[in-house]
């Protein structure tokens, strides 16, 4: 038993350990987004970035650091204007809820760039839902 | 005697409180109630369609449907007496006040029993959290009317 119990709490630490990559990115637009991915990517406030960037829509799913998370909706709106700067689509959405980075990483694996427009689609109206 | 004496008398006689391993068991016990309710909403964000923002809602009533069955079963009080204000602050304390009161006066009737009896304790957490949580609410708009922060 105690040895099952110091199993456990070692995987817990190594899995919380675990270093992934910083963004993942999804083009399926005819542009260049390297300018897009670096503002995510010079931004010290994130840990961990899903980017999916199609014609006309921009869907990015980010974490924040611990003590960045009082300030997730103000990180929201300045990461969006940035994008928006470099980028000229209306249809920016970015979000720091962890619903969007789970339903992000399935998207990843999506092949048919129509089921990842239907999919973004969905989320998005999710991450809007008030209650 | 007067008052005085019989006061430094009282505290020289009265079994000291053990504040630092109540407050530690208060923090063990309290941290495992919201690391369960952490686990339960990630479940819900998991397997369910729900953001980190309207999994609260399915989470908060998980804890208080499990803390009521504790309480029914007679184990929320063993976890209470170790944990103290840990068991006590979180949602689950919440439901243990009004389904203990509820199974308390069971024997009075539902009318007058259990439902003049349930919220003999938890009426008080009800009135003063309706009144911070407008005084709060009152004080963000204020803050947010000013532009010193946002919603």
């Amino acid at each position: 038993m105690k040895k099952l119990l110091i199993f456990i709490v070692i995987c817990s630490f190594l899995f919380g350990c675990q270093a992934g990559e910083k963004t993942q990115i999804m083009n399926i637009s005819d542009e260049n987004i390297d300018e897009i991915a670096s503002v995510f990517e010079e931004d010290r406030r994130l840990t961990n970035t899903i980017l999916i960037v199609q014609q006309d829509e921009v869907f990015a799913a980010i974490q924040v650091k611990t003590l960045s998370k009082f300030h997730k909706r103000k990180i929201e709106n300045d990461l969006k204007e940035k994008v928006q700067q470099v980028f000229e689509v209306k249809n920016v959405t970015i979000s720091a809820d962890y619903k969007a980075t789970l339903s992000s990483r399935e998207i990843l694996q999506e092949k048919n760039s129509e089921e990842v427009r239907g999919k973004v689609e969905e989320l998005v109206a999710l991450l809007e839902e008030k209650t | 005697m007067d008052d005085k004496k019989y006061a430094k008398l009282e505290v020289i006689h009265s079994p000291k409180i053990p504040v630092l391993k109540n407050t530690v068991f208060a923090f063990l016990i309290g941290g495992t109630i919201c690391l369960i309710g952490q686990v339960i909403s990630y479940f819900y964000m998991f397997y369910f369609d729900f953001t980190e923002r309207t999994s609260s809602n399915p989470t908060v009533a998980t804890i208080v449907f499990i803390a009521m069955l504790l309480t029914g079963f007679g184990h929320y009080k063993k976890i209470g007496q170790i944990g103290g204000a840990g068991a006590a602050v979180p949602i689950s304390g919440f439901a243990n006040a009004v389904v203990s009161a509820a199974i308390e006066h069971k024997s009075e009737g539902f009318v007058l029993g259990v439902g003049g009896n349930m919220f003999k304790l938890a009426g008080s957490v009800i009135l003063f959290g309706v009144v911070s949580a407008f005084f709060v609410a009152l004080i963000k708009t204020i803050l947010v009317k000013v532009g010193v922060v946002s919603w």
